[in-house]
């Protein structure tokens, strides 16, 4: 029983030092990658005035010169004020959305100034009378370190299918 | 808890039972995760084949040995295997895969597709697939081409086929 309880203890240490090997750095990309994953999300019945709020937020992640390359035929996004534009008319156009993360993999460079992020978005939305639809691709967001803010700086898509 | 329980669930030997249970656990995480990935389907593009809600287990080994054939329903990979793409294969590397008024054309030559139910007018210019690509498709066709993934996809990214 001393012999099991001591292997215990040892698979928890690992464990223990696994999430502090981490490091503070992917941590906190993580967590920005949960209010992403929220505030473009609009949960149902969602009043159009809570886009404000969700704005705001979703400025606070992004640097100022963004880019978001949606892929073929949606044409790419560029600056803050371009993201705002296309979030606002997203926005009013479903009735919700939610949008999960997955296959979440962190690479920080070694300056701990820039980090890339590779994962698949899972969205599900509702439009009008439109069934509900639903879609799946896989993303690559470059981060930049400003103010000692993670933000991002790009987002693509990859063709896995082209 | 009564001894016949504990008797039941730790067994006579707690030790013992301990090792056994950590054996099946291993067990079960190496087979789910890495040979039959039990996966939800999850939106239209595979209709009526495949409906959204259905259950199916991908089984990873195969493609081990062989390689996709034509009409072969594969699994693809994003990010990772936790969400997964499910699609026809048409055409094989080194062809070219063309849509003209819905009917697929592969070299020049029309494809008999029996699985497909949901025939749709799909005009698509040709592509050629690379050496280690394949033409993927989903069946419902009734879509609009615009909403569908649909083209070539990279050999490594293949995951391996449903089970049914």
């Amino acid at each position: 029983m001393k012999r099991t309880l001591i292997l215990i203890l040892v698979i928890a240490l690992c464990v223990g030092a696994y999430f502090l090997w981490r490091g503070g750095d992917e941590r906190r990309i993580r967590r920005r990658l949960d209010v992403l994953s929220q505030t473009v999300s609009k949960p149902r019945g969602s009043p159009d005035a809570a886009m404000f709020g969700r704005l705001s937020s979703l400025r606070t992640l992004f640097t100022q010169d963004c880019r978001l390359s949606p892929g073929n035929p949606i044409p790419d996004i560029q600056s803050q004020e371009g993201l705002a534009l296309a979030y606002r008319r997203a926005y009013s156009v479903v009735d919700w959305a939610e949008v999960d993360l997955r296959d979440v993999e962190v690479d920080v460079a070694e300056s701990r100034e820039r980090a890339t992020v590779r994962l698949t978005a899972m969205l599900e939305y509702q439009r009008g009378a439109e069934p509900q639809a639903t879609g799946a691709r896989e993303i690559e967001i470059d981060w930049e370190k400003v103010d000692d803010e993670w933000r991002i700086s790009e987002i693509a898509v990859v063709e896995a299918v082209r | 808890m009564a001894d016949g329980w504990r008797r039941l669930v730790i067994g006579r030997n707690p030790r013992r039972t301990l090792v056994r249970a950590l054996v099946v656990a291993a067990a079960a995480y190496v087979f789910f995760g890495y040979v039959l990935l039990p996966a939800r389907v999850e939106g239209a593009s595979m209709s009526p084949n495949y409906k959204t809600g259905g259950l199916t287990l991908v089984n990873a080994l195969a493609y081990v040995r062989s390689d996709p054939q034509r009409g072969d329903v594969i699994a693809i990979e994003l990010a990772g295997r936790s969400v997964m793409l499910l699609k026809r294969v048409v055409g094989l590397p080194g062809e070219t895969v063309s849509f003209r008024h819905g009917q697929v054309y592969v070299e020049g030559s029309p494809l008999d597709e029996p699985y497909v139910l949901f025939e749709g007018d799909w005009n698509l210019p040709p592509k050629r697939c690379g050496e280690r690509e394949y033409y993927v498709v989903g069946d419902n066709r009734a879509m609009r081409s615009s909403a569908h993934i649909h083209g070539r996809v990279d050999r490594s990214r293949i995951v391996g086929a449903p089970l049914w």
